[in-house]
């Protein structure tokens, strides 16, 4: 492995997903659209919205606030709304007749905002339905899927994303009156290339000016990995795997000592040194180097350092051996930003210190996990497997 | 379509017309609280939590007296423009949903009769002649009707009644109203026995501020000793009939489940 004198950050990066532009694009387009418009209009609120932001995370699931969980049981899945306290206040004291002062913005939700803020979750599904305003198609006709949209519950509890797979958070900012905040969708990321292309283009689409879309690259938190010699099959809810190669320590709540920020981009691999902060729970990481760019390791060692198996042919991918790894969360950096960046800088990663780990192969996720203790060393126990 | 055999009697049970406008009524009425039966400090605690604009618009369009209650724990804001109907609604329907609602029964035990039905100042003289009973099992009253009613005190009755009191008076009340908080824990004693929402429907008649207090006296337990059980109801018969005797209630006791 060879380590590159400068970082070359143009080389490959920034590493725009183009799924996240495209989602980003429609539903911005989505929310402006008559009809959704058409939809809220029976509110009477006066809230103004910001272009959205797509993050290929479930995002912030622990920040307090309120909870809608939708099922959508012809899919079989389910989605989430997150509204940030400040803004659950907001809506149910303007739709009173009051202002809040700004010192009670962050007082908790209670009970009856909660009934209330049911009944609007309600009351909007059944005018997006009947305005045929839903934000997917499954066959690119409107009027004829439905939104097909249950509320399970409303409340302060957070979305449960067990059993979804990749989730996908979209963030729209919103201010109504002076008080500012941010609604989260989280939907599986199967489902977000259904969302319809904005329904009604008007004349041609403008062509987003680069200024428009701030360049950021996708950064991940690698805590260390985990060979698995005899495939994905043996991965099981409730194992434990140790980290081989990690230089953190510390406790599950606490971890301490070194990890890297990766982002894989063309035959390059780029990588900071960062260690957490004391006493952000891993939320948060300290620069300890400059950015390096690496020659990407080509292929899994895991392949190569597996046993011969001469005459005996995989006969399922999910026997190949293979190379976990595990992340302690993920975080997007803008150019501007990894430009400036310097060791002793602050970076924030989008995981809570009490959200699982996520285990993933090859980029793609293929299991979450919690930090636990083996003897003095960390390692995962698998909570949940998506294969 | 036809009627299984299981599902048959209850059909015919429910056509009935009379039974179904029953059931109507006590579904209407465990719906929704009636306000204007439940003590003013339990619907200012169901609001305690709530937002300034939630406490504000109930107090506005609420109970009457309520506002003043609520003003005494904190000022409230003043609206600048009209709710949104359908909001409104929702929010003078939501505030009460703390609260247990219910319809009186022909076999309420006699100790929700008691509570529920009574007019405050009749049920405070029973509650205080059930606190007279105790203190003269206690052997701290003089009160000859008692032991001719129920009998000579048992030495573990005496100082089970005698722990009652002590608890009583730690409590800080005194004269009259020390005896009523010692009638009250033997309703708290009582009412673990009856359906927790009736109960809970019972209690909302008397002051929240007493039931917290009486609470401190009488914790709610797990499990209730049988036998103390059927000493509270034979001590709140005793002090229930006495009064009735002497003309000083006109509600009889309840006739008691033989079960």
């Amino acid at each position: 492995m060879t380590v590159a004198d400068a970082p070359d950050v143009w080389a490959g990066l920034p590493r725009l997903s183009r799924r996240s532009l495209t989602l980003e694009r429609r539903a911005a387009a989505w929310l402006e659209s008559e009809a959704v418009a058409a939809a809220f209009a029976w509110l009477g609120l006066d809230a103004a919205f910001d272009r959205p932001e797509v993050d290929a995370r479930p995002a912030a699931l622990a920040r307090p606030g309120l909870t809608v969980q939708l099922r959508w049981p012809r899919l079989g899945t389910r989605l989430g709304v997150g509204v940030e306290v400040p803004i659950v206040h907001a809506v149910v004291d303007r739709l009173l007749g009051y202002d809040r002062p700004f010192a009670e913005a962050r007082l908790q939700t209670t009970p009856v905002e909660w009934g209330v803020w049911t009944y609007l979750v309600v009351r909007v599904l059944e005018e997006l339905e009947k305005a045929d305003a839903g934000p997917f198609r499954f066959d690119g006709r409107g009027g004829s899927d439905g939104l097909g949209l249950s509320v399970d519950r409303v409340g302060p509890s957070p979305f449960d994303v067990e059993g979804l797979g990749d989730v996908v958070t979209i963030r729209w900012a919103i201010r109504l009156g002076g008080v500012a905040g941010a609604i989260r969708l989280w939907i599986p990321e199967s489902l977000a290339s259904y969302w319809i292309d904005d329904p009604k283009p008007r004349g041609g689409r403008r062509p987003i000016p680069p200024g428009a879309v701030e360049s950021v690259s996708d950064w991940r938190a690698v805590a260390g990995t985990s060979p698995m010699p005899l495939g994905l099959r043996r991965l099981r809810a409730g194992a434990v795997l140790p980290l081989s190669g990690s230089g953190l320590t510390g406790t599950p709540t606490e971890p301490r000592g070194r990890l890297d920020l990766v982002c894989a981009a063309g035959d390059a691999e780029y990588r900071i040194a960062v260690e957490p902060e004391p006493g952000s729970s891993g939320r948060r990481v300290v620069a300890t180097g400059p950015t390096l760019r690496l020659a990407r390791p080509s292929g899994d060692p895991a392949m190569s350092a597996a046993p011969n198996r001469e005459g005996e042919p995989v006969v399922d991918p999910l026997d190949a051996p293979v190379t976990l790894t595990i992340e302690l969360g993920r975080l997007g950096v803008s150019l501007g930003r990894l430009a400036d960046l310097k060791p002793g800088d602050v970076l924030e990663l989008n995981r809570h210190g009490r959200e699982p780990v996520e285990i993933t192969s090859g980029g793609r996720t293929v299991a979450r996990g919690d930090l636990v203790l083996i003897g003095e060393e960390l390692g995962v126990r698998v909570t949940s497997v998506f294969l | 379509m036809t009627i299984s055999d299981d599902v048959e009697p209850i059909a015919r049970a429910f056509a009935d017309p009379e039974a179904r406008a029953r059931l109507r009524l006590r579904h209407a009425a465990a719906a929704r609280a009636d306000v204007a039966r439940v003590h003013p400090t339990w619907l200012a605690r169901a609001l305690r939590e709530e937002s300034p604009a939630v406490r504000a618009t109930v107090a506005a369009r609420g109970p009457a007296g309520l506002d003043r209650l609520l003003r005494a724990d904190a000022p409230l804001v003043a609206p600048d423009r009209p709710p949104h109907p359908e909001i409104l609604d929702w929010v003078l329907a939501l505030w009460t949903e703390r609260l247990v609602g219910g319809a009186d029964r022909d076999d309420d035990p006699p100790v929700i009769v008691a509570l529920t039905r009574l007019a405050p100042f009749a049920a405070f003289r029973l509650w205080r002649a059930v606190g007279l009973v105790k203190s003269a099992l206690a052997g701290e009253a003089d009160e000859p009707w008692v032991e001719e009613r129920l009998g000579p005190p048992a030495p573990d009755v005496r100082a089970w009644a005698a722990r009652d009191a002590e608890a009583a008076r730690r409590a800080g009340a005194t004269g009259r109203r020390a005896l009523a908080l010692l009638g009250l824990v033997s309703a708290f004693r009582l009412l673990p026995e009856c359906e927790p929402f009736v109960m809970r429907r019972a209690l909302q008649r008397l002051p929240y501020p007493i039931v917290r207090r009486v609470r401190t006296i009488a914790p709610p337990t797990a499990r209730q000793v049988p036998a103390a059980v059927r000493l509270e109801g034979t001590i709140l018969r005793a002090a229930w009939n006495r009064l009735y005797e002497e003309g000083r209630t006109d509600v009889l006791h309840p006739p008691e489940d033989p079960s």
